[in-house]
């Protein structure tokens, strides 16, 4: 299980976690859950990284939060994905898939 | 955006916390929730899952770092740290503000005369569209400055394409004098061409200026504008003032308004109470073909370009105009182009002399203050050390390097920028210290203020000093090892900051030799010119100035007044000679005319000398305490029907007969009209101009032979003359007490004028000099100090081992002295590369005089082995007991 290195690749994370919350709003531990299982296991999200991606993607308004009731009864922080941020997740798979076209074309050559 | 989050982020600040608390335990909770699910026990659980969170309070801190305002907030937090840090050791910061004050006081100081000179600009509309000019002489030199003539002004002024307008003002202030009830009183003025004020855009505060269309007849259009600070000093604001008529050198002129308040005319300095049109200035200056004279050079030009000139093209255009009167008068104008300069107060090559000057004095008090810094610094490296557990104990809560790095530079920030503001009032209570140091005798006013340009300049240098000198500290924090630093193992004598601590002792060492140097080298140099030989006596005279024109004297009147004064004075009690002429030595402005010398021999070059000329009075050279070397002096036979006689000076008899008897010979004087006059006296030379020149020749004509309303007074006494200040006004008033006696003084007060840049040099380099040995004296003794408590185990080992407390003297005492050789050394190579650029600067002593560097040399070893043995004697009297208990 590999360790993503925050400062490489800050907007991928960006990106699976808007993924993630794609498919419904859900709090911290459950999206880092959610991360690991669409990407098969491949990226298990720490909590360094990850609460402060959730804390500045809702500062640029691409997340919004609110406190809800988890699984077992306890307060928990729920992030859900914007208007604004389901553009942005947009734009960046847009752009995931032209940069990872262009280097399956250069590993080719 | 950005602001909106910070904004809010500071607003809800605790309740942002309290909720990340409580997300970041929630997550540990549901971490461990998942794990008990997958069987774990609860215990074993709930801790797994902190660990693997890895911190609580780390996770949250970096969650709050990538939040919007976190910069600002624990910028703020910093401050808000370093001020508790300072005012907890209240000597620490008191000792660390003052020094620093100390330091960029003395910056700020300069810097604002140096703003006051040169970055101001004049209260004037769009200053940077105007360019003032004058001539120069080829012959002379480039930067020669003569003034212009009335008629060449007027050439200038209707024959330009690049001025819009051109203007004129007189090159200095007129002293006239002003008769109001009774009394009279000299005030200045300043003569103008009637577009002055348009061309300059300034306005009246009340009633008008001059219009250019107002007559510039001689004679006509009697008025005056008068300056707004004259107004309210004299006047008494009094808004009835216009209309009203001031009586000046017996001329009545009318006020017709009182300038704006900023505007204090053209230049730095100017006291101008009045100004007046130039039809008034040949009744003024008792000169009534004054508008007409080509030889009386008494203008400056000023002009606004014209839109879409630039300065090169209106030179050009000024030089093609110079070149046509050149050919037009081939006689007055050979030689003289017209050179022009942006308008300033201080402008044209005055501008690039002044600004060297300010610049070496910046350069110098900018030591001083790295003197200072060096101080500091050590005091903070010093304290870094007792505050290495409480960086461990931040670090452990989650600090990261640059965090703490940044902590301990805002500190020192904050300190500089106390002393930024010590520095405010220092340099406010120095300014006019230095102000106060200014021979009386100049007519000048210096405004030096504290604009937004000073503030600016010194909270700038606070910031950068800030930096400087926290940079160390500020490494040295980040280095920080938790574990031991927290259990405070203090253990090993030399510390790793006494290596920085040794560089920096060395280079406060090597720099204040330096300044020490410097400043001894100027300060014997002006010793050699205090000693210098003017050719007269400078210690019994008393001098005073007569204008009897403003009184209306006709030549026969006034020269019958000259000699019942001159008679009167001679008669009071301790008086030896007196004697009146036309200008002192070292007087401003000159009369050179053009003399032709008869009886060279036949293998001489030329015949033609151009001369000063002096008009003396019998008595002239007794009073002023010059020897007559040959023949005599003149006396009241040389008068109007008289033989023309002249004395001239030795350096003009070397120069017109080298070797042979100049007496009874004869030369021709080109002015008014070529006169043949015989040589009856020769005296000593005296400085004529400046205190550093080679010999001068000098011919002086008999007074009596040129008469002139204006005159100085020489009255020679036997002791003390100070009698004579009241004494002489005494007299001129019982013969006429209308006539008022102006600039009034001692020999020695009327010398401390040349002397003034050299004596004010001195004071400055001597007081730099002398703060810089302060600083750094207290500097290596806190150094010095700080080292012998850190080592007081070992010193308590050594002695306990059988050491006498004299080796730990000779131990301690060795170690800081060895550092000040090493910054002496460092210091003497430097003054001997950097001394080379006071060269210009020093008369009669070379910048690498052995005996001042050896000289300064030894005391700076003195005052630093005083600097060390303190300390050192305190290294001997620890008690080898408890110091090996102290750990």
């Amino acid at each position: 299980m590999t360790r993503v290195p925050t400062e490489l690749l800050q907007g991928t994370l960006d990106m699976l976690i808007m993924k993630a919350l794609a498919l419904g709003e859900m709090h911290g531990l459950g999206i880092s859950r959610r991360i690991e299982q669409i990407t098969k296991g491949t990226f298990q999200v720490k909590p360094g990284s990850l609460f402060p991606a959730l804390h500045r993607m809702e500062e640029e308004g691409w997340l919004s939060s609110s406190w809800g009731e988890s699984e077992n009864n306890r307060r928990a922080k729920y992030y859900q994905l914007t208007k604004k941020g389901r553009r942005q997740l947009e734009t960046e798979t847009q752009r995931w898939g032209r940069i990872s076209l262009a280097i399956e074309r250069a590993l080719e050559a | 955006m950005w602001l909106r989050n910070a904004i809010r982020n500071w607003w809800r600040k605790r309740r942002t916390d309290a909720e990340l608390d409580e997300e970041v335990r929630g997550y540990i909770e549901l971490l461990a929730e998942e794990k008990i699910r997958s069987g774990m026990d609860a215990t074993a659980a709930r801790r797994e899952a902190k660990m693997e969170l890895g911190g609580v309070e780390q996770v949250k801190e970096q969650t709050r770092e990538v939040r919007a305002g976190h910069f600002l907030e624990t910028l703020w937090q910093d401050l808000r740290y370093g001020a508790r840090m300072l005012r907890r050791s209240p000597a620490f910061t008191i000792i660390a503000v003052l020094t620093l004050a100390l330091g960029i006081g003395a910056n700020t100081t300069i810097f604002s005369f140096v703003n006051a000179l040169l970055f101001r600009s004049p209260a004037v509309e769009a200053p940077q569209r105007l360019l003032e000019f004058w001539n120069t002489s080829a012959k002379i030199d480039r930067y020669s400055y003569i003034p212009l003539n009335y008629p060449d002004y007027m050439y200038f002024r209707d024959h330009n394409q690049a001025f819009s307008e051109l203007a004129a003002f007189g090159d200095s202030p007129l002293p006239v004098t002003w008769n109001h009830s009774g009394v009279g009183e000299t005030v200045q003025g300043q003569l103008v061409s009637g577009n002055f004020f348009s061309v300059l855009g300034v306005h009246a505060a009340l009633g008008r200026t001059f219009s250019p269309e107002e007559s510039q007849t001689a004679g006509e259009n009697p008025v005056v504008v008068l300056s707004h600070a004259f107004w309210q000093r004299r006047l008494n604001a009094d808004p009835r003032a216009l209309g009203k008529a001031l009586l000046l050198n017996g001329t009545a002129l009318t006020i017709i308004g009182v300038a704006a308040p900023e505007f204090t005319d053209v230049r730095w300095g100017s006291t101008v109470d009045f100004w007046t049109p130039f039809s008034m200035a040949p009744a003024l200056m008792h000169n009534p073909h004054l508008l007409a004279d080509r030889d009386t050079e008494w203008l400056l030009g000023i002009g606004r370009l014209q839109r879409g000139v630039s300065a090169s093209q209106a030179q050009a255009n000024l030089a093609l105009l110079s070149h046509q009167l050149q050919q037009q008068y081939s006689e007055s104008n050979k030689g003289i182009e017209a050179i022009a300069y942006p308008f300033e107060l201080v402008p044209g090559p005055t501008r690039s002399q002044i600004g060297a000057l300010g610049g070496g004095l910046m350069v110098i008090v900018g030591l001083v203050l790295l003197i200072a810094c060096v101080n500091v610094a050590n005091m903070l490296l010093a304290k870094a050390a007792t505050a290495r557990r409480e960086m461990a104990v931040r670090a452990a809560l989650g600090a990261g390097r640059m965090r703490l790095m940044r902590q301990t530079l805002t500190q020192s920030i904050l300190l500089a920028f106390l002393g930024g503001v010590g520095a405010i009032p220092l340099a406010l209570w120095t300014i006019p210290f230095l102000l106060s140091v200014t021979p009386p005798g100049l007519p000048v006013h210096f405004q030096v203020p504290l604009d937004w340009r000073v503030f600016l300049f010194t909270f700038a240098v606070a910031f950068a000093t800030g930096v400087l000198f926290g940079a160390a500290p500020a490494l040295r924090s980040a280095r920080v090892d938790v574990m031991p630093d927290l259990r405070d193992e203090t253990y090993g004598g030399r510390s790793r900051r006494s290596r920085l601590g040794s560089i920096l002792v060395i280079v406060q060492v090597a720099v204040c030799l330096l300044l020490l140097i410097g400043a001894g080298l100027c300060i014997r140099s002006l010793m050699n010119v205090g000693s210098i030989d003017f050719g007269f006596d400078t210690n019994h005279e008393v001098i005073a100035q007569v204008d009897l024109g403003s009184a209306g004297y006709s030549d026969v009147k006034g020269a019958v007044f000259y000699q019942q004064l001159l008679q009167r004075l001679a008669d009071l009690p301790g008086v030896t000679s007196v004697g009146r002429g036309d200008r002192l030595p070292l007087a401003m402005g000159e009369t050179v005319l053009d003399v032709k010398v008869e009886g060279r021999s036949a293998r001489s070059a030329s015949q033609e000398f151009t001369t000063h000329i002096i008009d003396a009075g019998p008595g002239y050279f007794a009073a002023l305490g010059t020897p007559v070397m040959q023949g005599r002096e003149f006396t009241a036979r040389d008068g109007p029907g008289a033989p023309r006689v002249v004395v001239i000076n030795e350096a003009a008899a070397k120069r017109f007969w080298p070797g042979q008897n100049p007496i009874g010979r004869r030369l021709i004087v080109a002015y008014p009209a070529p006169q043949i006059s015989e040589v009856v006296g020769v005296v000593k030379t005296v400085k004529v101009r400046d205190l550093t020149e080679s010999p001068v020749p000098v011919v002086y004509r008999s007074i009596l032979q040129f008469y002139s309303a204006n005159s100085t007074l020489l009255v020679h006494a036997a002791g003390d003359p100070r009698f004579l200040l009241h004494a002489i006004p005494n007299e001129v008033q019982a013969l006429d007490g209308s006539l008022v006696v102006t600039d009034l003084e001692t020999m020695q007060q009327y010398m401390e004028e040349p002397l003034f840049p050299s004596n004010t040099a001195a004071l400055l380099l001597g007081a730099f000099g002398l703060l810089a040995l302060a600083l750094s004296a207290t500097g290596l003794y806190g150094v010095m100090s700080y080292t012998v408590s850190q080592r007081t185990h070992e010193i308590g080992i050594r002695l306990a081992l059988g050491a006498k407390p004299r080796d730990v003297l000779r131990l301690v005492v060795g170690q800081g002295m060895s550092l000040v050789l090493i910054g002496v050394i460092i210091g003497l190579a430097g003054a001997l590369a950097l001394t080379q650029l006071l060269s210009s600067l020093l008369y009669g002593i070379k910048p690498t005089d052995p005996t001042t560097f050896v000289a300064v040399a030894i005391v700076l070893v003195i005052v630093a082995l005083a600097a060390c043995y303190i300390p050192a004697r305190r290294a001997m009297r620890v008690d080898p007991m408890t110091a090996l208990r102290y750990e």
